[in-house]
């Protein structure tokens, strides 16, 4: 059940040991994984399949998206995700995030100990239906604004940026190789999300989750480099902040 | 997550999946209704039987 070479102090030991007690045996991460991706992968073809001869000013949506995706991702991350709050649902976010997720990994031992972890960091299949949800009526208003090839891009991307976070974030709690070490952006965001994982700066630093643009801008990067550096820095650590900064 | 919640948000997913079957029979003769019902079925799958870890975890447990 748990990693042979665990790197890290006995109190993440036991709290690992206890929240598996607390997940039903059945629980099958290939299951939860599969489940999230099928019905994006299906939502994607849905969406793909009604775009019609994209004009070049209809495609400006996307860039738009997604940059407010990166920064809605911050955001949720920074306000909900670290720090309790009292709408719906809001206190359950912080619990599962800050006082589970944390606790399971540190800065010193990312790594899931195999698929049965794996539900520690991926989010239950409802919040794709919930970012679903919150997606509809801004399609619903590009299409009758701008046009309908506006409104299904716009969707495509939210529904994606939602996809590539959960692949991003699994790639950061996985041991190393060769392939992580060098994929552009998946080594970047490993070692963001890593240094992230300092129980001493989680609240404050690097709170992205797919491409560290809203750190960048916000200035809750660990980095002292411009956006371009931000996006391509892989494991490099030779731009570090103080953590005093 | 409580079963009232997963209650409406299920009501919701029918809803919805209903309102664009509708949209979509008018528009595309049907074509796409295979995804609609195929994503319906996996979205109340996923909201159901997904376990959540029981009670408050916090180190000092």
């Amino acid at each position: 059940m748990e990693l042979k070479d665990i790197s890290s102090n006995e109190k993440l030991v036991k709290f690992r040991a206890l929240y598996r007690e607390q997940i039903d045996g059945w629980y099958n991460g290939f299951l939860h994984v599969f489940i999230i991706y099928s019905i994006g992968a299906l939502l994607m073809y849905f969406y793909i399949a009604h775009l019609n001869q994209i004009t070049l000013w209809e495609w400006v949506v996307v860039p738009i998206t997604f940059i407010l995706c990166n920064i809605f991702e911050w955001a949720i991350h920074k306000y909900v995700m670290h720090k309790p709050q009292n709408f719906p649902g809001a206190r359950a976010i912080y619990s599962r995030h800050t006082q589970q997720h944390h606790q399971f990994f540190d800065q010193n031992e990312m790594r899931f100990a195999g698929p049965h972890d794996w539900r520690v960091t991926f989010f239950p299949p409802y919040a794709l239906i919930i970012f679903t949800f919150m997606s509809i009526p801004g399609l619903i208003v590009l299409s009758m604004i701008f046009s309908s090839n506006v409104g299904w891009l716009f969707i495509s991307t939210t529904t994606s940026m939602y996809l590539i976070y959960e692949f991003m974030h699994f790639c950061c709690h996985v041991g190393d190789n060769r392939f992580l070490r060098n994929m552009p952006f998946v080594n970047t965001l490993r070692r963001h999300h890593a240094a992230h994982h300092d129980m001493g700066v989680m609240t404050k630093w690097n709170m992205n989750l797919t491409f560290p643009i809203a750190d960048w801008l916000f200035k809750s990067s660990d980095l002292k480099r411009g956006l371009l550096g931000h996006i391509f820095n892989g494991y490099n650590e030779e731009f570090l902040k103080n953590k005093k900064d | 997550m409580p079963t009232k919640t997963k209650t409406f948000l299920t009501l919701m997913v029918i809803i919805i999946s209903l309102l664009t079957s509708i949209y979509e029979y008018i528009n595309t003769n049907g074509q796409y209704l295979w995804i609609i019902l195929t994503v319906m079925l996996l979205m109340i799958i996923g909201l159901w039987v997904f376990p959540e870890a029981k009670g408050k975890i916090t180190n000092e447990n």
